[in-house]
């Protein structure tokens, strides 16, 4: 599947800011499964000063400082991807029993690995925690492939939680989210994470976009799409595979991917620091447009 | 032990000197060497009470340099007399193994921040690093091949029980001490130069030469280079220290509010504009540095990182690096050094072992108690259960059983013991050392000395640089003698040439605002005395009408709101009650805005002034505000008194720089218009004043002598008038301010060198002066005393004068001090 994404955000203050510094992390990465055909990143007013650099993941950041007095602030991103399938549809029943990915985890020196390693270990939006691994604890029963029981706690989560945008925030903990049973996309993410983690698995957390199908006889809506959020689990047998829990499916040619980390802090889309301003708007609008013909049924971003 | 009362000989020395082991003293095994003879014969000759008063004098010395000082007025460092001696026969490996060590630390941090082929290759195991809270992952790649990840390495070392020099632990965020260094070495050189001169010894100044090299960038530039030292906070514990340091290496003090990014570059807003920064002496945490990029609070710099990334800033060291100080690497030393240098470690380090490992782990948890640990997850976190019951060690021991792989421990050193001169005697202390080595350009230096550490418990010189200790100078025997020098005779060599004009904005603003605050308490508490007495004193009819300009003027000074009321004890109530704490428009919030101000440029302050801010502070907490009239009165008095000292000490000791001037002009501000109010209350809002309110008034503004010497009349409001708004000669009138504040404006910091006549604030100075000079003084008020209309108009076009003055300078100087703030993630 192709798309073009654009992603735009839009900063309005009460009073003119004289310095604006930003990071970015919105630029598509390439992927074995992902070609990025193109991807532009500009800023309105021109920024003084801009730069691209890669991460410790490999994600791209994009730093720049807009010093030109201004009220209002464009950050546009357009992004032209092509996903390919991935052929993970059988990944969950060929995975390596869960115990066996742990043994082969501790010696493993390889570049993934180590990375993988590293998303073993709790992280402040998704901690390792003995209640949360209760959460999760039943499904890996013994011998069950590792991908198997991130199916199964997949389902869980959509099927004991309620997709609810009014109720969480970015800084609300995912031990709450536990409690309440309902939150967003990110929030979702960061309870499979924190699970998976607290179980002694490698789990990180994925930002991007999905392909949102209108209801049967509507237009589509320019704008009207939104970031999305998935996680993904480490087999050492078979490397990264993502699922979505917010959909209850295996991310495949709608997920468009961004960036990994170990919880939405590394991947924020965009983050600044001003001086000035008072209060400010924020609007963003995201446009997920397939390039080709097809059709697909509804999901939540 | 040895009393001093009469002068005593060496042997005698060495009989009564009591030390744990004989064979662990710095001394007793070397007491032949003629080193050791010199220094201590010259302090036998000296007798015991000309040396307590040399110590005395040494303790004095520092605290003139005020490297001592904290919030708390705690003295947290003392100095010895007696050096610590070596000999280049033992001197020579430990330079070597620092300068071993700092090349090793530098390779390993450019690995792990890179390809971390450690990891890879199974020389460190991935959990260490990866779950290390020291370990930054935005610093991944970010220092160019060609700079260094380590330029300066601190490490603390002392004597195993085998009596060889052994590292115990690595400092790069903020390796403290070599302020204290140099502070020693001035001290000891002042104090007691005839000790000083017996001893030929290394001197310290090609060290600190060396050092602002490394710090230049190899390119040469056209001008001069400018090099920050960027600290916290100041109640950064360690913040004179590095005032000090700043002051002997002429860096620029910086705040990470002082400094901006942009174009790629790290800039200094100074009152100047805006000037390039070269390099940083970077001692704050590594995860504050950058609030972009790393988390963490405002202290730091937003574009940091991304100037270090793209080459154009050297910085000392580069965030990230603190990961040696987490202590991590430490059970590793030995197999990093054979796989990376394909060497032995020079110098042994401490025997330290990682939890992770099983095998490691069970001498951990079997020898607890010989431990200290490390938590890798709370950075600077030091669990020592030496001293500790055997429930708490069992308490760590099941955490670190529960979650191994995040516990790093090292064996305590017994550390050796060294002669010190303490209360009259000769006693025995722990010491260790904190050296120094440094990377410029392809060299390595080390410090050719240290801070030496005394204690009584060795334990405590090994949880940190934080605990109080007594330091010592350390000397080295220099066998070269025409090294030998005074650090004095070099010290002007050192010193590049000392910029102008680059007093920072943030400073500045501090000051003016300290000027405007302390004299806004100062002109309340003087309202407050000139109306307590008139309650007694004045017949019940004329109370009200007298106290109420006054008590309004005392009460809106801070922003307050007065409620006009017909009953004096309501009246006195509103007065007193500014005294309360939890008034925001009170006048303990006037002291707090004041001390805070005062605080965050304290370097600029001598020790007297922060005694007599003290003084003040307890004043003002104490104040009887429910006591009688002539207890109050007595406190006013002794407020105001307090204030005069502080405003005499800040003119002795304060240079005649732009500092002085930004405190000057808000202290004339806020003078005239709260003069100007005052004038407005008393003859235009509440007009025909009594004779007692018009005498309050002249009290206030201590010109009642001067009003009765030169118009020898009845009180007459044209006549005060004269005195208090135009009277050029009359410390405390209008005029007199705006004179001040001509001549200072005229005197601050050119900005645009293109602008030709007058800037913004040099045009209201014009203005304001000639509107004082064209005043029609028979036309303010009529023959009857009525104030007329213009009257009214003028007060008020002075104080609009005085306000936009305040802004134009505000906006002309202070306005790029703001600090960015951060925007909601999205």
């Amino acid at each position: 599947m192709k798309y073009r994404i654009s992603h735009l955000t839009r900063y309005t203050y009460e009073q003119d800011i004289a310095n604006s510094y930003n990071r970015g992390c919105l630029l598509p990465r390439g992927l074995l499964y992902q070609k990025v055909e193109s991807s532009r990143l500009t800023v309105t007013p021109t920024p003084s000063s801009l730069y691209n650099h890669p991460d410790f993941f490999g994600n791209l950041y994009t730093f720049f400082h807009v010093n030109s007095l201004h009220k209002e602030m464009e950050v546009n991103v357009t992004s032209q991807v092509e996903v390919m399938p991935r052929g993970l549809e059988e990944a969950p029943a060929r995975s390596l029993p869960w115990e066996e990915a742990i043994r082969r985890l501790d010696v493993e020196t390889g570049r993934q690995a180590l990375q993988a390693r590293l998303l073993q270990v709790g992280s402040r939006m998704a901690p390792i925690d003995p209640l949360i691994a209760e959460f999760a604890r039943d499904i890996f029963s013994p011998g069950l492939p590792l991908l198997e029981g991130a199916r199964q706690l997949t389902h869980r989560i959509f099927s004991e939680f309620t997709y609810d945008p009014g109720f969480t925030t970015l800084a609300t903990p995912v031990d709450d989210v536990l409690k309440a049973r309902r939150g967003v996309c990110q929030d979702f993410a960061h309870l499979a994470i924190s699970a998976l983690r607290s179980l002694g698995f490698p789990a990180c957390y994925v930002s991007g976009y999905l392909e949102t199908i209108p209801p049967p006889g509507q237009p589509r809506l320019v704008g009207a799409d939104a970031s999305h959020a998935w996680f993904s689990v480490y087999d050492p047998s078979l490397g990264w595979v993502d699922f979505d829990p917010t959909n209850d499916l295996m991310p495949d040619e709608r997920h468009v991917t961004v960036a990994f980390g170990r919880d939405y802090a590394d991947v924020v889309p965009l983050k600044g620091l001003m001086s000035g301003g008072g209060r400010h708007d924020l609007t963003v609008e995201v446009d997920v447009m397939p390039l080709d013909e097809r059709t697909s049924k509804s999901a939540n971003a | 032990m040895t009393r001093f009362d009469v002068p005593l000989s060496l042997d005698a020395l060495r009989q009564t000197y009591r030390c744990p082991s004989e064979t662990a003293d710095e001394w007793l095994p070397r007491a032949d060497a003629p080193g050791w003879n010199q220094v201590l014969g010259w302090m036998m000759e000296q007798g015991g009470d000309v040396l307590a008063a040399l110590s005395s004098d040494l303790q004095h010395q520092l605290r003139e340099h005020g490297a001592t000082f904290d919030p708390q007025h705690q003295q947290n460092r003392t100095l010895d007399l007696i050096p610590w001696l070596f000999d280049p026969a033992e001197w020579d490996p430990i330079e070597a193994g620092l300068v071993q060590r700092r090349q090793l630390l530098s390779l390993v941090l450019r690995d792990l921040y890179g390809p971390q082929t450690l990891l890879r290759d199974g020389i460190l195991p991935p959990e260490l690093i990866l779950r290390n809270a020291s370990f930054l992952l935005p610093c991944h790649g970010l220092v160019p091949e060609d700079m260094d990840w380590l330029v300066m390495l601190g490490c603390d070392l002392g004597r195993d029980a085998s009596g060889r020099m052994t590292v115990y632990a690595d400092g790069s965020q903020a390796p403290g001490g070599m302020g204290y260094v140099l502070e020693n070495r001035v001290a000891i050189n002042q104090v007691v130069p005839e000790l000083a001169q017996r001893f030929d010894k290394r001197h310290l100044a090609s060290f600190f030469k060396d050092l602002q090299k490394a710090l230049v960038p190899q390119i040469p530039y056209a001008s001069e280079p400018l090099i920050g030292l960027m600290t916290r906070h100041y109640r950064d514990g360690q913040y004179f220290e590095h005032a000090f340091l700043a002051n002997y290496l002429d860096l620029a003090l910086v705040h990470g509010a002082d400094l901006m990014f942009r174009e790629g570059r790290i800039w200094l807003k100074t009152l100047s504009g805006l000037q390039p920064v070269d390099a940083l002496m970077r001692y704050m945490p590594d995860n504050l540095s950058d609030p972009l990029e790393l988390e963490g609070d405002i202290a730091g710099t937003p574009g940091l990182l991304q100037t270090i990334r793209q080459g154009n800033l050297v910085c000392c060291n580069p965030p990230g690096a603190g990961l040696i100080d987490s202590g991590a690497l430490l059970p590793f030393m030995e197999d990093l050094c054979q796989h990376l240098l394909g060497e032995s470690l020079i110098l042994p380090a401490v025997e330290a072992y990682w939890c992770g490992d099983p095998v490691q782990q069970q001498v951990v948890l079997d020898e607890l108690i010989d431990m200290v640990v490390h938590d890798l997850e709370k950075p600077g976190n030091l669990i020592s259960y030496a001293n500790a019951s055997r429930r708490e060690r069992e308490k760590l021991a099941e955490r670190i059983k529960t979650d191994p792989t995040r516990f790093v421990a090292r064996r305590i050193l017994p550390l050796s013991t060294l002669p010190v001169w303490q209360k009259h005697e000769v006693q025995s202390r722990s010491v260790a050392l904190r050296a120094f080595a440094l990377r410029q350009g392809s060299d390595d230096k080390v410090l050719p000395g240290g801070l030496a550490r005394c204690h009584e418990q060795p334990l405590q010189l090994q949880l940190g640089l934080s605990t109080r200790f007594m330091a010592k100078d350390v000397w080295l025997a220099s066998p070269d003698d025409s090294a030998v020098s005074l650090l004095h005779s070099t010290l002007t060599s050192v010193r590049l040439s000392r910029k102008t004009g680059l007093l920072p904005s943030r400073v500045a603003d501090h000051l003016f605002w300290l000027g405007r605050y302390s004299e806004r308490l100062n002109l309340a508490c003087r309202a407050m005395r000139a109306a307590l007495p008139l309650i007694s004193t004045l017949a019940r009819d004329e109370q009200v009408q007298t106290l109420t300009p006054l008590v309004e003027f005392a009460c809106t000074i801070n922003g307050g709101v007065f409620m006009p009321t017909d009953n004096v004890d309501e009246l006195t109530h509103q007065l007193t009650s500014l005294f309360l704490y939890d008034r925001k428009d009170g006048l303990l919030a006037v002291l707090q805005a004041l001390i805070m101000n005062a605080q965050s440029v304290r370097e600029f302050f001598s020790e007297d002034t922060w005694y007599v801010l003290e003084r003040l502070q307890n004043a003002l907490n104490q104040f009887p505000a429910r006591g009688s009239v002539s207890r109050m009165d007595r406190a006013l008095d002794e407020i105001i008194l307090l204030q005069s000292a502080i405003y005499g000490l800040n003119n002795e000791t304060m240079s005649r720089t732009q500092t002085l001037r930004f405190m000057d002009i808000g202290q004339h501000i806020e003078r005239a218009q709260q003069t100007t109010a005052l004038l407005h209350k008393v003859f235009v809002k509440y007009p025909q004043p009594p004779a007692a309110l018009m005498e309050a008034v002249l009290r206030m503004a201590d010109t009642l002598m001067t009003y009765r010497r030169r118009y020898r009349t009845e009180l007459h409001p044209v006549a005060i008038i004269d005195l208090l708004l135009l009277d050029e000669s009359t410390p405390r009138s209008v005029g007199y301010q705006c004179g001040r504040l001509k001549r200072q404006v005229s005197l601050l910091p050119e900005r645009d060198s293109t602008l030709t006549g007058l800037n913004a604030e040099q045009r209201l100075m014009v203005e304001l002066v000639s509107v004082l000079q064209l005043v029609d003084l028979e036309a303010l008020v009529s023959e009857t005393g009525e104030p007329s209309p213009q009257l009214d108009e003028l007060l008020v076009r002075i104080n609009n004068l005085l306000s936009k003055l305040s802004e134009a300078i505000t906006l002309a100087y202070f306005n790029h001090a703001d600090i960015p703030r951060p925007i909601d993630d999205v």
